[in-house]
This record gives C-alpha cells, structure tokens and sequence, in this order.
C-alpha cells in the first residue's frame, strides 16, 4: 500500500528509492559483506562458460551508478521537483555522460603517452649541426635537433633505435591514397550530383559507395594480395598499399564531396547560367569551391581510418620487425627516367616498406625480447605514441584546410 | 490623359489592319474584342524583344498560351498578375534558362534585336551576355565583391588575370578594377563598398546584394536586364532605392521586371502586361492606361483588388 501510493508521488518516489539503494550498497561494502576476497558466479550461466564477477570490476560499476542515481535525485530535489526539477536532472546526467565520455579519452591519450614517452624522447639533444644531415633543394646541413626515435632505424651501431622507416613509411601511404582517392572521389562526385539525373542510377551508386565504406579492411586487404600485388612484381610494395589503402578511401570522399556538391545551392548555379558561364566552368569556379570544407571533412575522417589501418598493410606491403634505418623509403629520390614507356620507373614504390601500425602489430607478436633491441616493450609503446601523433597530425592538417577553405567562402 | 485617348484611338484605327497572331485560343466573344483592341500596343522607338504566339509547357501544364508582345528597347516594362500565372517563366524565356528545367517545352518565337534566339545555332553565352538577370532573392556568390562583379568578363575571357597571365605578363587588373567600379557605379552601390572590394559579399545587407547582383549583371555588358520581382524580399528602404536604380537604369537598358506590387508597378515602369491566371496575357498598354482605363473588365478588376 505504502509503495504504490508514496512511490508514484514525484519527490518521494524519486530520491528515497534512490537514498534507499544507496545506502545498502554502502553498508554492503563497508560491513565487509562484498569484501576484497568476495566473488558472485551467476547460476544462470552453464558451468562451461561460468562467468565470476571479482570486486575489482564490482565495486567501481556500483559505485559510479550509485552516485549517477544519487547525483539525479540530488539535482531534482535541488530543482525543487515538477519540471524544472526534471530538466535539472536531465542536464546533470547528459553533463555527467559528456564529461565520462571525455574522460575516458583523455585517459587514453594519457596512458599512452606516459607509457610511449620515455621511450619516444630518448637521447633528444638539441644544439646546432647535432641532427642529421639532410639535403634541401640541393642544400645540405644539420638538422638542429636530433630525435633519435623518429631519426634512426634500427642498427647494432645507434644507441637509440628508431622508427625512422615506418613513420615515412605512413606518411607515404597516406599522401599516395588521398592522392588517389581525392582526385578520383571528386570526379565521381561531380558527375553524379552535376550531371547524372537524380534517380534510380544514383540511387544504386549511393547504396553501393556506402557498402564499400562498410566492407572490413581486411577484405580490402585481400583484394590488394590477390589483385594487385602479381600485376606490381608478385612482392608486397609500397605502391600497393597506396592503392589498396586509396580504394578504401574512395568510398567516403565519394559520399562526402557528393553531399557537398548537392548542398550547394541552386541560385548560385542558377547566377551563374544567367551570366553565360557555361556548366563546367561554374563547376570548377562556384560550385567547388563552396563545396570544398565538405570534401576536407570527408578526407579528414578518411585519413583518420585509413592511416591507423593495419591489415590490408600486413597484406600488401608489410616490411620486417625491426628496419634499419637504411630501408627508409624515398619516393623522391626514387624517380627515375627510362627510355622505354612509361619512361618513368620509381623502385622506392615497388619495395616492401613499413608502417607504424604493422610495426606495432608486428613488434606485439614477435613478443617481448626482441634479440636486437634492449627493451623491446619500451620500443612498442613508444611506436604506439608515435603513430598517435602521426594520425593527430594528418587531423591538424586536414582541419586547417578546411578552416582555410571555409574562411575563402565567408570573409 | 489626352495621350491616353490617343492610344486607344490608334488601337482602333488599326484594329482593322493586319491580322494579328494572338488571340488563337480565347474562349469568349468579348475577350477576343479587348485583345485585339490593345494587341497593337504603339510605342515610339524601336522593339527590343518581339514574342510571338510563345507557348510554354511544363510536361501537361500549359503555362503560357500564345504570348504575342513587343518591348520598346530602353523603357520599364512591367509584367504584374497573381502568382503562378506564368510572369516568372515568361522572362526566363526571354534568355533562355527556361532550357534549365527540363520539363520545360517552348513553342513559338523571340526575337532580340531582329534575331530569334530559338533556333539552332544560336550561341546561350552571347544571348546571355546581351540578356542580363536577377532573381527574387539575392544570390551573390560566396566570394569577394570584386569578384562578384568581375566573375562574368573574366569566365568569358573578357578579363584575364590569375597566376598564368601574371608569369605571362597580361595581367589585366587594372581593366577588372575599372570595369568594376563602373558596374557598381551603374548600381548605386559603390559608395557603400568601394573599400571593401574584398570582403566577403555574403556580409552585405539584402538590399546590397541585391544591388551587387544588378552590379555583376551589368559587368557583361547587356542591352536587357530581366528582374524577377527583385524586391520582393527587401525592407522598404531598399526597395526604394532599387526602384530608383531601376529609373535611372532605363535611360541606357531595356528593363524588364516581374513584380507582384501594383504600386511599383505604376510608379516605375512605362508599359505594363497583366497576365492572368491560366497564362494568357490579357492586356499590354501603357501603365497609366492600364491603372486609369483598362479595357478588360477582369484586369480592372485585378488592379482595383477584387482578385487575385
Ligand atoms: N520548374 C517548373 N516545373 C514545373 N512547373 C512549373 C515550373 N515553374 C513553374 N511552373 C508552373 O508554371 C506556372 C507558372 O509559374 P511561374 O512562371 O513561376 O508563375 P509566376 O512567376 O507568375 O508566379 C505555375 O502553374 C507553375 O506551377
Ligand atoms: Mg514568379
């Protein structure tokens, strides 16, 4: 009786259920009742598969749903009840949701930084002429600052060991597929929202591009191993996973820059027709241009994926476990002319070559102990760091594009 | 007033000339009387755009039937009557972008200057260079507003400049600048933007754009401007300030403007077409004839508010 008539009543039925379930979780830690030795295995599950709640995950998921369930009554009786009370509550727990959500990154980001940054920053010195030597439009100098980690491969001679190979090993992948995909993903866009009828045809292209967006890596992994790979030489190649990696791309930038283009609005096109420009050209000067932030968040998103991907690379250009500094590529310095078509031959692209990802990958399943390297643990967290900061990069440098191109189209 | 009656009685005189082409599918006894009476509208000058029995089909719809008129060259033509009666597709006849939609079918004849401009051969760019237009809405586009103006001259290769002709030497910024300022002269707009030529033209004001857009219209140098009921989304201060562009603009070009405003109608414009529903045009005359003495009895009843 007490229980349907005060439960349903708002201030009470709210808080002292929840003061109530409070409180006895309390007194069940604190009387020693769910102690440090406690375990629970539900009778529900077959003993084939038992599953054993242990304290150290029991008592953390209690207490934060109790203060959640505490904190939302707490907030609604301080919003004196009725709606105000409720919206109080509301705000409390999505305020609560954004701030765990946060956190939970942050805690990522920390744990791999405290755990990759000794490893990444050893034996930095800074001071003129102590880097290595680079060459620069002809020019050749010291770098001021040596990173041995982002510097050095690995070899028996350096001090430091580096991941020097598979760093330009990514960012070579990544420049190859955005400039694959871009090109090829912004024509298919224009074509379809410009110039094919809006209709059935579209319509099929829209399902099928968001398929492939869908389809796992590793399949596109595969199609690079069993397609590419043989017409490239038979061996695993940078350029392979270039393009392997610029089909898994094309995909979102097809969608995106799709999207932008039909966002843009018909009075321009319309302004435009009316002055005589002809069709193309409005594409090239109007339309484009105010559809360009679009493409760049798609490029964005697409390169956070793709520069973090780890499969269709085991697949198609993987490079050992430890490489030397000697094995980093140069696609530069690769070109070269030949007499014969396609009178340009680059073997740079044509060799196996590393990436952070596959190196992590690799570094995790050689196991610790790796016999060229000190601590090879130390050396995979601080990979870990690296490819963080590399993929953060590739985001910088798309977000400033886009900032760049939106500030064209507003100021 | 004495004019008036002049026109009228030219109307009657050549009531009994040439046959004219109009007229070919009215229903009623006395309307086919009222058309022919104002059909031969006279006007000094020359006629910059002759239509003649102009048919327009969406699909089944037929939205204009058998439009026969002649717009004296440098003069306000109005064309009023309520919305959906075919005035917006009407001017987008005149230059061509009804070939935009592609439900669209067009029978019959325009002619610009002596030329028809439905035929086979005839080149959109030069027509639309000729035949300038600006929308209801302001639609500059999301650039500077030098290059709002200079957008059409330079895609026509009127105006070259960019990095190709700068390495190349003939660089004509110079001649984007002069060209510039003399459009947004034309347009009463240069005073208020003439140092910020580069800011962002999305930041003007309605009535600014709007201004600018008859600016980068007139960049190309046209003999007719087409507005589609330009004002229609701006304050009454910009309004009258674009009706007083619209005057002086009469003096060099040949205005044609859609509007739903029968008092702009009468205060700017020196002839006036009141389409009716159904796409027919039912009378064309001089505007005070039209507002003081119309001859069809459903356009007095327009004009004085009955309808539509
Ligand atoms: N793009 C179009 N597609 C199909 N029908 C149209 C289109 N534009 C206008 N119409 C039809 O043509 C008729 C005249 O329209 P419109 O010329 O816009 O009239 P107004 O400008 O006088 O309001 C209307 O019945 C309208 O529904
Ligand atoms: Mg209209």
């Amino acid at each position: 009786m007490f229980a349907t008539t005060a439960l349903t009543r708002e201030d009470i039925g709210s808080t002292v259920p929840a003061g109530l379930f409070a409180a006895f979780v309390g007194a069940a830690f604190l009387t020693g009742l769910v102690g440090p030795s406690w375990s629970w295995s539900p009778a529900i599950f077959p003993s084939s598969n038992a599953v054993t709640f242990f304290p150290a995950l029991t008592v953390p998921v209690a207490v934060g749903l109790c203060s959640l369930l505490v904190g939302w009554s707490a907030a609604k009786a301080y919003g004196g009840f009725g709606a105000r009370g409720r919206h109080l509550g509301a705000h409390l727990l999505i305020y609560l949701n954004a701030t765990a959500i946060i956190a939970v990154l942050f805690g990522l980001v920390a744990f791999v930084v405290s755990k990759g940054l000794a490893g990444a920053t050893r034996g930095i010195t800074v001071g003129a002429g102590v880097g290595p030597e680079v060459t620069l439009v002809g020019v050749t100098f010291s770098l001021p600052v040596n990173w041995p980690f982002v510097m050095n491969g690995v070899a028996l001679m350096v001090e430091v060991d580096g991941v020097l190979p598979a760093i330009a090993g990514t960012v070579w992948l990544v420049v190859g597929a955005v400039l694959l995909a871009v090109p090829l993903g912004v024509g298919a866009a224009i074509y379809l929202s410009e110039y094919a009828a809006q209709g059935r045809f579209t319509a099929v292209v829209e399902i099928v591009t968001n398929g492939l967006w869908s389809t796992p890596s590793i399949v596109f992994g595969l199609f690079g191993a069993a397609f590419l790979i043989p017409r490239f030489g038979g061996t695993k190649s940078l350029l392979a996973g270039m393009l392997t990696l610029g089909f898994m791309l094309l995909p979102l930038v097809v969608i995106t820059s799709r999207e932008a283009m039909l966002a843009v609005p018909d009075e321009y096109r319309d302004a435009s027709a009316a002055l005589g420009v002809s069709k193309w050209q409005t594409i090239r000067s109007v339309v484009l241009p105010a559809a360009l932030p679009g493409v760049a968040t798609g490029v964005i998103l697409g390169v956070g994926r793709i520069a973090g991907e780890t499969a269709p690379i085991l697949l198609t250009m993987a490079g050992g476990t430890f490489v030397p500094g000697g094995q980093t590529v140069d696609v530069i310095g690769g070109f070269r002319f030949t007499a014969t078509p396609p009178f340009v031959a680059n073997e740079a692209l044509l060799q196996a070559t590393s990436a952070l990802p596959y190196q992590l990958y690799a570094l995790i399943t050689a196991g610790v102990g790796g016999q060229q390297i000190g601590d090879a643990q130390q050396f995979a967290w601080a990979t870990a760091l690296v490819l963080l900061v590399v993929v953060l990069s590739f985001y910088a440098v798309g977000i400033t594009t886009r900032y760049y191109f939106r500030r064209r189209l507003h100021r | 007033m004495s004019e008036t009656t002049q026109t009228a009685d030219e109307a009657q005189q050549t009531r009994d000339g040439p046959a004219t082409s109009a007229s070919v599918t009215t229903t009623g006894e006395t309307d086919e009387q009222i058309r022919e009476s104002w059909t031969d509208y006279q006007f000094d000058g020359r006629a910059q755009i002759v239509t003649e029995d102009l048919n327009v089909y969406y699909g089944d719809d037929h939205a204009l039937k058998n439009i026969s008129m002649e717009i004296p060259e440098k003069s306000v033509t109005a064309l009023i009557g309520p919305s959906g009666c075919g005035k917006s597709t009407f001017l987008r006849c005149l230059n061509r972008m009804n070939d935009r939609i592609s439900a669209a079918r067009i029978e019959g004849s325009v002619e610009v200057d002596g030329r028809e401009i439905y035929q086979d051969g005839v080149n959109l760019v030069e027509l639309r260079k000729r035949v300038g237009m600006v929308f209801q809405q302001p639609n500059p586009f999301p650039k500077s507003i030098r290059d709002n103006v200079s957008y059409g001259p330079r895609k026509h290769g009127d105006i070259r400049k960019g990095l190709l002709d700068r390495l190349l030497g003939r660089d004509e910024s110079e001649k984007e600048r002069e060209l510039v300022e003399h459009a947004l002269r034309q347009a009463a707009i240069w005073d208020e933007v003439e140092d910020r030529l580069d800011d962002n033209a999305l930041g003007l004001s309605g009535g600014q754009q709007q201004r600018l857009c008859i600016a980068r219209a007139l960049a190309t140098d046209p003999d007719v401007l087409l507005m589609d009921e330009p004002a229609s989304a701006l304050d009454p201060i910009a309004t009258s300030k674009i009706e007083d562009l619209i005057h002086d603009l009469s003096e060099d070009y040949t205005v044609v403007i859609v509007t739903h405003n029968m008092q702009q109608a009468a205060r700017i414009s020196d002839q006036t077409a009141v389409f009716l529903t159904g796409g027919e045009l039912v009378e064309y005359d001089r505007t005070d004839k039209i507002f003081e003495n119309p001859e069809s009895e459903r356009v007095e009843d327009y004009i004085s508010g009955k309808f539509g």
